[in-house]
C-alpha cells in the first residue's frame, strides 16, 4: 500500500530496483537442498555453478526476481517499477527458510529511484546546483566549468547507518539517480527473527527515505 | 553455464559493492579464463600451472584486505596449496584434487569482495576454513606431498 507521504511528495519518482543483501560466516553451498528452494521459492530458474564464482544464481523473469547465494553473501534483487510500499520481502523469507541457518553478521536494504529534473536541465548540473557551492570559485581554482557532480553521504552511525548516492545516470541525462542503502552491523542467527527483522525494516525505512527525497528535492 | 546465470553472478559491472547492490564482478573475469583448463580434473602441467596462476592472482588481492586473522588463514593455506602443487607427482590425483576443491571454496571467500571489503569480512568465522586447511593437511603430509604445516622446515619451503 502507498502512503500518502509517498503519493503527494513522490508524484514524478520513478521506483527503480530494491535488494537485500546479507553477510553471514561462511556456508558450504553442498548443504543447500536445491530441490527444497525449487519447490518453495517461486524462481523459474535455479543453476548452481561450481564454477567461476561458486555460487547458486536464482531468477524469475515472470516475477522480476533473482537472487544469488554464495558462501559468505545472499543478494535478492526485485527489478521492478512499483512504488515501495507495494513490494513484498515474502520470497526472500522463502528463500531464508529453504536454505540452512545462516549466521548473519550485517546485512542491506537498498531502494534505488530516479527522477527527471524540471526544464531538462542536465542531471548532473542540478546535483552540482544542489550540493557543490560554491561552484564559481571551484571553478575558477580548476579553470574549467564543472558541469557534472555526484553526492554520497552517510549518516546514523557507523554500526547503523544510511548511505545515500546522488548521481545522474549518465553525463548528459536529465535523470538524477538516488541509491539509498541502510546498513546494519547485527548479529542475527534466528531465521525467523531476521526475516522479521528485514520485512520490519524494509517498511519502517520508507518515511526516512521519502524525507530524504523531500530534503534534497527541496534544496 | 548459461548468459542469464553468468550475469546473475556477477559479469555485469554496476560499481556497487558490499551490502549495496551486485558486488561480483573482477573475480568472474579473473579466474573466468584459467578456469578451463582446471575443470578436467587432471594433474595435467597445464593443469597444474594454471591453478598456480589462479592462487597467485587470489593472494595478490588478499593484500588489499583487511589485516585479521582470515586474511592471514587464507594468504597462508593458500601459499601452502601453491608449494604443495609445486611438488606433485604424476600420481598424486587425491591431493590435487584436494587442493583445487580447497582453493575454489578460499577464491569464493575472496571473489565477492575485490575492490571493497566490508568492515565485517574480517568478523566473519572462517572456522569452516581453518577445517578444510587441517583436512588438506592431513591428505597432503599423508601422501607425502608436503608436511603439515606445523612440521614445515627450511628446506621444504626452499626446495621446488
Amino acid at each position: 500500500m502507498t502512503t500518502a507521504t509517498e503519493r503527494s511528495s513522490l508524484a514524478d519518482i520513478h521506483y527503480r530496483d530494491t535488494s537485500c543483501v546479507l553477510l553471514y560466516d561462511p556456508k558450504d553451498l553442498a548443504e543447500v537442498d536445491l530441490n527444497l528452494l525449487r519447490r518453495d521459492t517461486p524462481f523459474e530458474e535455479i543453476q548452481y555453478s561450481k564454477s567461476e564464482v561458486p555460487g547458486i544464481a536464482m531468477q524469475s523473469e515472470e516475477r522480476f526476481i533473482r537472487a544469488v547465494i554464495q558462501y559468505t553473501r545472499l543478494e535478492f534483487v526485485q527489478m521492478l517499477d512499483s512504488p515501495f510500499a507495494e513490494r513484498s520481502m515474502d520470497v526472500l523469507g522463502q528463500i531464508m527458510r529453504a536454505l540452512p541457518e545462516l549466521s548473519v553478521k550485517s546485512f542491506g536494504l537498498n531502494y534505488t529511484v530516479a527522477w527527471t529534473t524540471a526544464d531538462s536541465e542536465p542531471a548532473g548540473q542540478y546535483v552540482c546546483g544542489q550540493f557543490l557551492s560554491p561552484q564559481a570559485r571551484l571553478e575558477e581554482q580548476l579553470g574549467n566549468r564543472v558541469f557534472a557532480g555526484s553526492v554520497r553521504m552517510f549518516f546514523g552511525e557507523p554500526g547503523q547507518y544510511r548511505d545515500l548516492r546522488l548521481t545522474p545516470e549518465t553525463l548528459k541525462s536529465d535523470n538524477v539517480v538516488l541509491q539509498y542503502h541502510y546498513h546494519n552491523e547485527e548479529s542475527v542467527r534466528d531465521r525467523d527473527r531476521l526475516i522479521r527483522l528485514l520485512a520490519e525494516q524494509y517498511a519502517s525505512e520508507l518515511p526516512r527515505l521519502t524525507r530524504a527525497l523531500e530534503t534534497i528535492r527541496r534544496r | 553455464m548459461s548468459a542469464n546465470t553468468a550475469e546473475l553472478l556477477g559479469a555485469e559491472e554496476l560499481g556497487f559493492d558490499d551490502c549495496t547492490t551486485p558486488s561480483i564482478r573482477i573475480g568472474f573475469r579473473l579466474h573466468y579464463s584459467t578456469r578451463q583448463a582446471v575443470d578436467t580434473a587432471s594433474t595435467t602441467h597445464l593443469a597444474v600451472g594454471a591453478l598456480q596462476a589462479r592462487i597467485q592472482a587470489a593472494l595478490h588481492y588478499i593484500e588489499d584486505f583487511p589485516v585479521s586473522y582470515n586474511r592471514t588463514l587464507l594468504a597462508g593455506s593458500l601459499d601452502y596449496c601453491i608449494r604443495a602443487l609445486r611438488r606433485l607427482g604424476n600420481g598424486d590425483h587425491g591431493p590435487y584434487k584436494a587442493i583445487r576443491e580447497y582453493t575454489e571454496f578460499a577464491l569464493g571467500l575472496i571473489g565477492p569482495y575485490i575492490g571493497r571489503v566490508p568492515d565485517q569480512w574480517a568478523r566473519l568465522d572462517f572456522t569452516l576454513l581453518s577445517d578444510r586447511f587441517e583436512n588438506l593437511q592431513v591428505l597432503c603430509s599423508g601422501g607425502g606431498v608436503m608436511p603439515r604445516l606445523e612440521d614445515v622446515t627450511l628446506k621444504d619451503i626452499i626446495d621446488r
